[in-house]
Parts: C-alpha cells; sequence; structure tokens
C-alpha cells in the first residue's frame, strides 16, 4: 500500500548488550537477515523505553555491507540540544559517527526515545543523509541527581558516496532495556 | 501495514479535548497529529496533559520539557518546564483567528508503568506565526492512557488524530 509505513527488521533488547545493529544483512541484531535496499526510498527508524547500565550516550554508525564503516571524518553532524535545566547548545562534529543522545541517565524510570528518518542510504552515487529527533532524561551530577529531561534535532550526513545497508545504535555504556524498529515507506 | 489508525477526536469551543483510552498494550509507540486548533475566543498557547490508569487528567508538577520556537516574525526562542504541571507549547492562537494549525506528536511506550512517558512534538502554529519543536517526559514511573489538550485561556475548535505505530 503506497504511503504506509511497514516493519523491515526489529530488535527487542531483553538482556544486556553494548549496541543494536537494524538492516545489515546477516549482521543484524535480529537475525532476520534484511538489509536497506532500493525496497523504499525513505526509512523511518523508532527506539523507545532505551535504558543504559550507566550514564552514557547513544550514538549511531552507517555500516556498508554489514559492516560498520569507522573511515575517520567521514560522518559530518549538527544538531541543537535543548535542554530543560539550562540554555541550549550547539552540538556538531566531524567523525564516523553521529550522536543521537547526550548522557541519559539511569535513575528507576529513566530512558530515552528517538526517531529518525533514513534518505538516500541504499544509492551509491551521493552520502546517507539522516534526520534526528530524540528525548532523554538526562542525569544529574552526580549520576541520579537532579530531574531534567534533554531533546535533540538535526541530522547527520555521511559525506562518503556509497551504500549503507543498516545503522548500528551504540553506548559506552550496555543497552539494558530498548524497542529498536526499521519501518520502510512504501513507494 | 505498521501505522495504525486509532482514533479521530474533535470538539468546537472547547477549552480542553481529552482523547481517552487510546494508549493500550497493542502498541509501544504512538504517532499524533493535530490539524485544527481555531477560532479561539481570546489569545492563547495551548499545553497537553496526560491521562493515568484511570482516565483522569494528572495534573502533578511532573512535566519536564525542552525545545525551541522559531518564528516568522522575531527572532527565535527556548523555553522550557521543570517540574511543570503540563507539557507546554503546543496550539497556539490569537484571537477570533483560523489559521489552521499542523501539529505531530510521538510518544514512547506511555502504557509501561516502569518507564516515564516520552513525547517528541513538531508543529507550525498559526498564532502569529511560528514552528516548535519540542521534546518532554513525563517523570512519574505510570500507566499511561490517554491525553488532554487545554487552551489554558478561551476556546477553540481542536481535533486529534491518533495512530498506533506496530512493529512485528
Amino acid at each position: 500500500m503506497a504511503g504506509a509505513f511497514e516493519i523491515v527488521d526489529e530488535y527487542d533488547v531483553t538482556s544486556s548488550l553494548g549496541s543494536v545493529i537494524l538492516g545489515g544483512g546477516s549482521s543484524g541484531s535480529s537475525g532476520l537477515d534484511v538489509s536497506i535496499d532500493s525496497t523504499y526510498d525513505t526509512y523511518f527508524v523508532t527506539g523507545s523505553g532505551v535504558t543504559l547500565d550507566a550514564g552514557n550516550q547513544l550514538y549511531l554508525r552507517w555500516l556498508v555491507s554489514g559492516s560498520e564503516d569507522l573511515t575517520a571524518n567521514t560522518k559530518q553532524w549538527a544538531q541543537r540540544a535543548m535542554l530543560s535545566n539550562t540554555s541550549n547548545e550547539y552540538r556538531w562534529y566531524t567523525s564516523n559517527y553521529t550522536e543521537i543522545t547526550l548522557q541519559n541517565g539511569t535513575q528507576a524510570g529513566e530512558n530515552s526515545a528517538f526517531i529518525l528518518y533514513l534518505n538516500c542510504f541504499p544509492e551509491s552515487s551521493v552520502g546517507s543523509m539522516i534526520t534526528v529527533h530524540s528525548v532523554y532524561d538526562h542525569y544529574g551530577s552526580p549520576v541520579g541527581t537532579g530531574n531534567r529531561v534533554w531533546t535533540r534535532l538535526g541530522g547527520a550526513g555521511d559525506m562518503t558516496k556509497q551504500a549503507s545497508d543498516g545503522i548500528k545504535i551504540w553506548s559506552n555504556a550496555n543497552i539494558t532495556e530498548g524497542t529498536f524498529r526499521l519501518f520502510g515507506l512504501a513507494k | 501495514m505498521s501505522l495504525q489508525f486509532i482514533t479521530k477526536v474533535s470538539n468546537t469551543s472547547v477549552s480542553s479535548l481529552v482523547v481517552s483510552d487510546i494508549f493500550s498494550a497493542d502498541y509501544d509507540d504512538y504517532l499524533i497529529q493535530q490539524t485544527v486548533y481555531d477560532n479561539a475566543s481570546s489569545n492563547n498557547d495551548g499545553t497537553m496533559r496526560l491521562l493515568d490508569s484511570g482516565g483522569t487528567v494528572i495534573s502533578a508538577a511532573e512535566y519536564y520539557y525542552a525545545g525551541e520556537n522559531t518564528r516568522t516574525y522575531n527572532s527565535f526562542t527556548t523555553t522550557n518546564g521543570v517540574g511543570a504541571t503540563s507539557f507546554g507549547y503546543f496550539g497556539y492562537q490569537d484571537a477570533s483567528f483560523t489559521s489552521g494549525v499542523g501539529l505531530t506528536m510521538y510518544v514512547f511506550k506511555p502504557y509501561d508503568s516502569s518507564l516515564f512517558t516520552k513525547c517528541l512534538w513538531q508543529a507550525q502554529v498559526g498564532g502569529s506565526g511560528q514552528a516548535r519543536w519540542y521534546g518532554g517526559s513525563h517523570q512519574s514511573a505510570e500507566t499511561i492512557t490517554g491525553i488532554q489538550f487545554d487552551t489554558g485561556t478561551g476556546t477553540v475548535n481542536m481535533d486529534c488524530i491518533v495512530y498506533g505505530i506496530k512493529g512485528f
């Protein structure tokens, strides 16, 4: 059905792990062996109820043929960090990843959620582009103190002209819970 | 199809629009649209609250949010709420004005009693012409079953369209 969201991949974290891969063929966390390809022009990603076992961030890397693209300084991203407890910030960088959240808290109930739109991923003649909107309970200092929420809005792009077949969402802490879904927007 | 229609609620000349029993164990996440926020009896700046498991509106100081208003007529502004009694910066309308509104909101895991419910909302509102980009957290872990939009001042015509985002 044209215009419909169609589920492509999904992974529900029920035991602690460091990353989740959506798409990426056999590298994918779900075991469904699905990839981001030309079936859809645009993909939509949700992450919800994401909790970590330590105060840390969520990041995203692009996958090329099922493997992380770790090439330095090829991913450019710029986002507005909007903060409930202090002045908003500009966040930007050139690296081999993009941030999704900044610092997630760890108190009971705290979690993060996000949406992403993925465009141009299957195309080898251009880079792959992402828009990001996320929200998360930000930890105080020390971790576990203070009630605050932060949100991020912006985008990220792979400046290398190459096809990307998946994304890896990861943290330097462990992801203990969370539901991650990849949808295609039917043509 | 992964985007499933749940309900559309609308009313005219109201100060609140209650949209109850829309969240359930059938979905983790939801997409909500608002296309009408018009015919205001006075200038107002709308808010949104959540409904608890019994359908009662939550008015406790448990709402945290942050965002920006990108305005057509002046510099952009930053606003936030810490321990507020509602999420702020939804529909915004000038008195006796009809310009439409485009509000998209995502609600994440409201039915999970162990998590703080998360919301992301993006809107182009009619009053004076501005867009809004926000994220919020209801920092009390409990089951949420619905939402309520409030004008704060006066009445408007309002609607709300709810979809569930379905996985496998």
